[in-house]
């Protein structure tokens, strides 16, 4: 009987990201910092990429085909920079677009580290930035994409070789429906105290070039229920709430126990997370 | 018909088209799924494709490997941290060892399965003296050391 291991030998996790969101885009004033930014993280990153971010207005009054509106900023409106492997995927990630700035990580090695190196990033480029206190961070995310491949006869792979039955997250129809399925929710839970954190599960079965995978994908929202305007008050906390890191720690937790749910003992095992 | 061009200053910059719903998380995920690489599946699909080719003898005097050979080289396969290190090369050899082999151009690690729940290796690489190991347990994986010789460049 055929079963599913994770992807990449010991290694389920596909991506994992470490994210804040801010009330506004940085756009406005980024070109300035641009070279700043560059040059802080010259070291860090081997890639550096500017990205410019467009605004298509598609109109109902317009006729059809309607010529979108376009207004496209002439400067850097945001910037990725990566560390890519020899065969020029991204192994690391780090982002400041739109209203985020975010840390990625696809050759993961532990929580410890990521947070470690995501904290980092995210404190010098604020501090770079310099906008924090008239653009205040609004929510934390911490993501992770699991994946795990069918070693047996790709049409006999099912959801029972890799999900339980009674986890609560996945709906009954899933289980015996062979290899190709999809399950997508969403709830809110408690985080800190009684402030809740979004919790969005998107797990999806397919079968590609002859192999089944499922991808388990688990993010967790930590909207701040008063909006943080300041770098210090972002790393130590308030009155009402934890450091940065604390958050994070309980969110990467979250994720934890959503896995402990969801997934058989054997699989658990595989990825030590056994109980 | 618009050319694209005319709109869309292509040279040196990147796009990002961004549609959102009020209640969707924001940052995006780099990783499509399903992603196109599957290097557990690829190795176990190469043992039990040696398995399969070499269960009888294959040369005078030669042993085929054992069906444990092959087991504990997928237990280990299942040690190794394949998104940071290369794919091993896997034969198998005369003698009955399931054979793994990482190269670069600057080292070399052989490592060998025979059924006995172990392995032993060599590794070598330019500048260091050559590490050895024998009896390992095959559940132990590979040390950091051998690791680092094999991560990714």
């Amino acid at each position: 009987m055929g079963r599913y291991l994770p992807f990449a030998g010991k290694n389920a996790i596909a991506e994992m990201s470490i994210g804040i969101l801010f009330q506004s885009a940085f756009d406005p004033g980024f070109a300035e910092k641009f070279p700043v930014i560059k040059d802080e993280f010259a070291a860090d990153f081997s890639k550096c990429e500017p990205m410019q971010q467009f605004v298509l207005n598609f109109g109902a009054a317009q006729p059809f085909p309607f010529p979108p509106s376009v207004q496209p900023p002439q400067n850097p409106s945001g910037v990725t920079f990566t560390n890519v492997r020899a065969d020029g995927s991204p192994a690391r990630l780090f982002r400041i677009m739109s209203n985020s700035i975010s840390f990625h990580m696809m050759e993961y090695t532990s929580w410890k580290e990521a947070k470690s190196l995501a904290l980092n990033y995210i404190a010098r480029s604020l501090t770079k930035l310099a906008t924090i206190d008239k653009n205040p961070a609004t929510a934390f995310v911490v993501r992770y994409c699991d994946r795990f491949t069918f070693d047996g006869d790709p049409k006999t792979a099912s959801a029972e070789n890799l999900l339980r039955r009674d986890s609560g997250f996945v709906v009954a129809s899933v289980f015996g429906s062979g290899p190709n399925w999809h399950c997508n929710s969403g709830w809110y839970q408690p985080l800190i105290n009684e402030d809740v954190a979004l919790n969005n599960l998107n797990i999806a079965s397919a079968l590609m070039q002859a192999t089944s995978s499922v991808t388990i994908d688990h993010t967790n929202l930590f909207g701040l229920a008063k909006p943080c305007n300041s770098l210090s008050e972002l790393q130590e906390g308030t009155k009402d709430r934890p450091p940065l890191e604390d958050v994070l720690n309980k969110q990467h937790q979250a994720n934890v126990e959503v896995l402990k749910k969801l997934l058989i003992p054997e699989i658990l095992k595989a990825i030590g997370l056994e109980a | 018909m618009y050319r694209l061009d005319s709109i869309f200053p292509t040279q040196g910059y990147s796009y990002v088209l961004n549609v959102q719903a009020p209640s969707e998380i924001l940052i995006s995920s780099l990783v499509p799924a399903p992603c196109p690489e599957t290097p557990t599946k690829d190795l176990f699909d190469r043992l039990t494709f040696l398995s399969g080719r070499y269960h009888s003898p294959f040369l005078p005097g030669s042993t085929p490997p054992s069906n444990q050979a092959f087991e504990d080289a997928k237990n280990f396969i299942l040690t190794l941290p394949l998104t940071k290190i290369k794919r091993p090369s896997i034969r198998v050899a005369a003698d009955g060892e399931v054979n793994f082999q990482w190269s670069g151009s600057d080292f070399k690690i052989d490592l060998g399965f025979y059924g006995n729940g172990k392995f032993s290796f060599y590794a070598a690489k330019t500048g260091q003296a050559p590490i050895i190991g024998d009896d390992i347990l095959v559940d132990s994986g590979l040390s950091n050391d051998l690791i680092s010789f094999a991560a990714n460049p």
